[in-house]
């Protein structure tokens, strides 16, 4: 199962293989995640729209035309996904404040003390801030590739851009990123700080 | 030995662990001698190593498969059509409708069940790419095929599969015919040799092939030792003799063009393109030299229906060119006009931004002139603007004219901050 392509396990699925649908689920979960976490992980329900979104693949899998394009058609899924979402609960999240996030505590953390913890969820505030500043053709590549760590060919089968292009968009991204956490720094006296590069 | 600037668009993939062995090797040739590069990318990957960090608390932790999987029975599967004739909730009409469309859909998924037989089998012998075509005709048992894994042509019978970076060949006395997706056709003559990149682009080595393309949104190329033809939904034929390649348009509108220049052919037009000089100019072909080989050709019924039935079926028709541009511009005052000036803001982080093929029509989708621009022009910081003219003088009489620029994505990529925009004087 795990050298058929996309194609053939997509093929599988249609016929009513259930494994196959789990092995692509595998493969894709990382990425779709990530995408949903961009989208609504501030509201703590990535998790939740993943999840919705891999369905809905699922039902409309008769649907996708090219199934060598199965990464590019389940982006647009989960981002349609999230839409839904944000669209559905506009009201409630205008008028409540978002609940916390659903986090995860290494152990490791947990031996540093929960001033490390709560530096690192201060520069994460601050990063999505940072993200949000870059082009949008940017800001998905950094996302799966940060909070998911995943490859540029696994990122480029996702967003349907080459190699190549993801990487130059994470090159110039980086470089952006940088400029602007450091410039926050400068304007923030007492804060934690980025690792500075002089040019 | 490489200079700073150089390495310097290494230091994020090394970060990431992609740069390939041998610019792995030139990067740390040159941190052996730069100490200046040492000290950034130390800071570089503290600072990777923080960013990635801080995204710990917020990865996936777990895998969503199991919980996927258990509620898939729940998600109405794509295929049990069979459940809506009983439900109660459909009107008398609605269900007549149903049965036939329940009986197509079966149909449909024992077709489907089929090509996937058919690409397992294929998969398990080697791995090859997606399958786009079928042959639908042949005629003898000189027509073969070779998949880009295997060393040696195989026998081509028909519905025989055709996959992305197949080549095929037929011998002496044979002739045969291909399905393509994306509404497209070849047949090929006898002693002819070609390679199937994909749906859209195909070589030639040798002989004589005729091209059906069917009008779709993405391009279709055909390359020959000689130079290149750029299709926008027409037939014609590619005759690729030695160092010659002759192109004769039976229909619709081709761009040739060599290393030396391009030239806009027409229906019932030719061209001859050689490698180191520019295609010759346009002539007419007496209407006779129209009726070829290919005539006689005509496909096997079977083997085209299961065609359209299994890899037809799969894709849609129009695929829309991400930032392809069309504009339609009203000629109001009926007045001539000399071409089209393209324009954009010059923009230094717009660098490695792609060519675009521009194609202007009437309101019939006739063509009017075709011309391609370089991706360069753009990195020029003195220039904005670029004015392209028909070969054959201004274009008269028309209301409305239609301009679509294509992006040319094997020359650079789409960078979002540079627009381009087409103005008709």
């Amino acid at each position: 199962m795990r050298q058929l392509s996309d194609a053939a396990l997509v093929l599988r699925c249609l016929e009513g293989d259930k494994d196959a649908f789990g092995e692509l689920v595998r493969r894709y979960e990382s990425a779709v995640y990530a995408t949903a976490h961009y989208y609504v992980g501030r509201y703590g329900v990535a998790e939740d729209v993943a999840q919705e979104s891999l369905w809905a693949a699922y039902r409309g899998l008769r649907r996708l035309r090219d199934p060598n394009r199965l990464g590019a058609w389940l982006r647009e899924i989960t981002t349609r996904t999230a839409a839904n979402w944000l669209r559905k609960n506009r009201s409630r999240l205008l008028h409540e404040t978002p609940p916390p996030h659903r986090r995860t505590i290494s152990i490791e953390d947990v031996r540093k003390g929960p001033d490390v913890l709560l530096q690192r969820e201060e520069l994460y505030a601050r990063l999505s801030r940072a993200i949000d500043t870059l082009p949008e053709r940017y800001r998905l590549p950094v996302m799966l590739r940060y909070l998911q760590e995943l490859s540029y060919e696994e990122i480029s089968q996702f967003t349907g851009e080459s190699r190549d292009e993801i990487r130059g968009i994470l090159h110039r991204a980086s470089r952006q990123l940088r400029e602007v956490l450091q410039d926050d720094d400068d304007n923030e006296e007492g804060h934690c700080k980025w690792p500075r590069v002089h040019k | 030995m490489a200079s700073c600037s150089q390495v310097n668009s290494f230091l994020q993939a090394h970060l990431d662990g992609e740069l390939d062995a041998s610019e792995e090797r030139i990067l740390e040739a040159h941190l052996n001698t730069c100490a200046a590069c040492r000290s950034k990318i130390k800071v570089l990957a503290e600072f990777h190593e923080e960013l990635i960090g801080s995204c710990a608390m917020h990865r996936l932790q777990r895998s969503l498969c199991s919980s996927v999987l258990a509620h898939l029975p729940e998600m109405a599967p794509q295929l049990n059509h069979g459940s809506h004739p009983t439900d109660p909730g459909l009107s008398p009409a609605r269900k007549t409708f149903w049965v036939p469309a329940a009986l197509a859909i079966c149909a449909a998924v024992v077709l489907v069940g089929l090509l996937g037989l058919a690409l397992y089998s294929a998969e398990n012998a080697a791995p090859t790419g997606a399958t786009i075509g079928m042959v639908v005709y042949t005629n003898g048992p000189g027509a073969l095929q070779k998949n880009p894994q295997s060393t040696r042509f195989e026998p081509a019978r028909l519905k025989s599969l055709v996959s992305e970076g197949e080549e095929l060949e037929t011998l002496a006395s044979t002739q045969m015919a291909v399905a393509l997706a994306r509404g497209s056709s070849i047949k090929l003559n006898e002693d002819t040799h070609v390679a199937i990149h994909d749906s859209r682009n195909i070589f030639v080595y040798r002989g004589q092939a005729f091209f059906d393309v069917g009008r779709d949104r993405r391009h279709f190329f055909v390359n020959t030792p000689a130079g290149e033809i750029l299709v926008f939904g027409t037939t014609f034929v590619v005759d690729v003799e030695n160092e010659a390649t002759t192109v004769t348009v039976f229909e619709g509108d081709v761009l040739v063009s060599t290393p030396e220049g391009r030239s806009a052919l027409s229906h019932g037009k030719q061209s001859i393109l050689r490698k180191d000089r520019a295609p010759s100019s346009p002539e007419a072909v007496a209407d006779g030299q129209l009726q070829g080989w290919m005539a006689s050709m005509k496909p096997d019924a079977p083997s085209l229906s299961l065609f359209r039935q299994t890899i037809a079926s799969q894709e849609s028709v129009a695929v829309a060119i991400p930032a392809e541009s069309v504009y339609a511009v009203r000629n109001l005052a009926g007045r001539e006009i000399d071409g089209v000036m393209l324009r954009w803001t010059y923009d230094g982080n717009a660098s490695g931004h792609c060519g675009y093929f521009l194609h202007v029509a009437d309101s019939d989708d006739n063509l009017l002139f075709l011309d391609s621009i370089e991706g360069s022009v753009f990195d020029d910081v003195a220039k904005g603007e670029l004015w392209l003219t028909p070969i054959d003088g201004p274009i008269t009489g028309v209301d409305v004219i239609h301009i679509r620029l294509v992006p040319d994505f094997a020359t650079g990529s789409l960078e979002s901050t540079l627009q381009v925009n087409a103005v008709v004087r």
